[in-house]
């Protein structure tokens, strides 16, 4: 497991033994804590295989039926 | 899932040339919530700093909960190279074995083996405005296990006229492909031209090929390639076959609906779309979490 641990919460385990993120946490107004996760360049090109960014574009466009307004880059 | 217009915004900095914030958001109803924030600071480029940032925020669309963060740069580059890759599953033809990558940059990097993910690519040529940035790319794809090799400044139009598929990443003004150069069955991925004053592909590869695009309003919108030929009568908006919703949702069949489909050349143009972003989140974030 590659998960860089930027402070003393563990978001997940994960059978993608191979992805790294770090992890965010912070608090509430209530104090209570939350974790969030940050993938760097690096960490979003290890999570995203082709195969599967590929399907998952095929996918999103399969489920809109049209688009919903102008498109952005 | 809906994908509003992009927020668009001029900031004033002290010193410095005006900055651009972009917010480009989307949402699948209960499921996520996303939006890409792009940062734009011209003048960050005299000290020597990145002129473009951005990052990407992922949040629960049931109760709000941010979710992640993606470093937005990566993110984008791989869904646009993953566009052009779906765009060649539907519209290259299945023997295409030889790729022609016009322009050696970034995005060069990732529509190689996107590319390669859809169709079984033996060779790749490389074909840079400078020999020397293609000549990079050539060693890093041969040290991938590539088989590759450097076109030579002059050779375009021997180049484009073998390959199976040609692929266009550069901020070109002019166009660079010739649709004259063609070889019949050619697929031709066009990602640059992403303002009206770009220009990868001439009149005559829109004329000649079966046009296909990521999303009608985007790319008639704000590309060149698209804007041009149309303005001067070469094509017609109707020419424009199919986007993405037709092809993924199979109510165009992409190269094997064509008259021809062994001899059809196709030319696809995609400018990019927010739900793109919002798909590639959404995969990132779920590979990365049980």
């Amino acid at each position: 497991m590659g998960m860089h641990r930027t402070s003393g919460q563990t978001l997940r385990s994960s059978s993608q033994a191979n992805l790294v993120a770090n992890i965010i946490v912070y608090t509430d107004k209530h104090n209570a804590p939350e974790t969030g996760m940050y993938c760097n360049a690096e960490q979003v090109a290890e999570a995203l295989p082709w195969p599967a960014l590929i399907d998952a574009l095929d996918d999103v466009f399969t489920l809109m039926p049209s688009m919903m307004s102008s498109p952005v880059r | 899932m809906n994908s509003p217009i992009r927020h668009h915004h001029h900031l004033a900095v002290s010193g410095d040339p005006d900055a651009t914030l972009l917010l480009m958001p989307a949402w699948i109803e209960d499921r996520y919530l996303g939006v890409k924030q792009v940062n734009v600071f011209p003048g960050n480029t005299a000290r020597g700093e990145p002129g473009l940032t951005g990052h990407y925020l992922l949040s629960c669309a049931r109760t709000g909960r941010h979710l992640a963060q993606f470093e937005a740069n990566e993110l984008t580059s791989r869904r646009t190279a993953a566009a052009s890759a779906l765009a060649s599953r539907y519209l290259s033809r299945d023997d295409a074995e030889e790729l022609l990558m016009v322009g050696a940059g970034r995005m060069a990097r990732r529509l190689v083996p996107a590319h390669a993910a859809v169709r079984s690519i033996k060779r790749v040529r490389v074909w840079d405005l400078y020999p020397e940035s293609a000549a990079a790319l050539v060693a890093e794809l041969t040290e991938q296990g590539y088989s590759a090799e450097q076109v030579a400044a002059d050779g375009l139009r021997e180049a484009a006229g073998t390959a199976d598929i040609i692929s266009c990443a550069t901020l070109s003004q002019t166009p660079l492909i010739h649709g004259e150069w063609l070889s019949p069955g050619t697929h031709v991925d066009l990602v640059g031209s992403f303002t009206p004053a770009m220009r990868e592909a001439d009149d005559t590869v829109m004329r000649r090929g079966q046009v296909f695009v990521d999303t009608r309003a985007g790319a008639l919108a704000e590309s060149g390639d698209l804007i041009d030929p149309i303005a001067s009568g070469a094509i017609g908006e109707t020419d424009v076959l199919a986007d993405f919703f037709d092809l993924c949702a199979k109510r165009h069949h992409g190269r094997s609906e064509l008259d021809d489909p062994d001899a059809a050349i196709t030319a696809f143009k995609a400018v990019g779309a927010s739900c793109e972003d919002l798909a590639a989140a959404i995969t990132a974030y779920e590979r990365s979490v049980d």
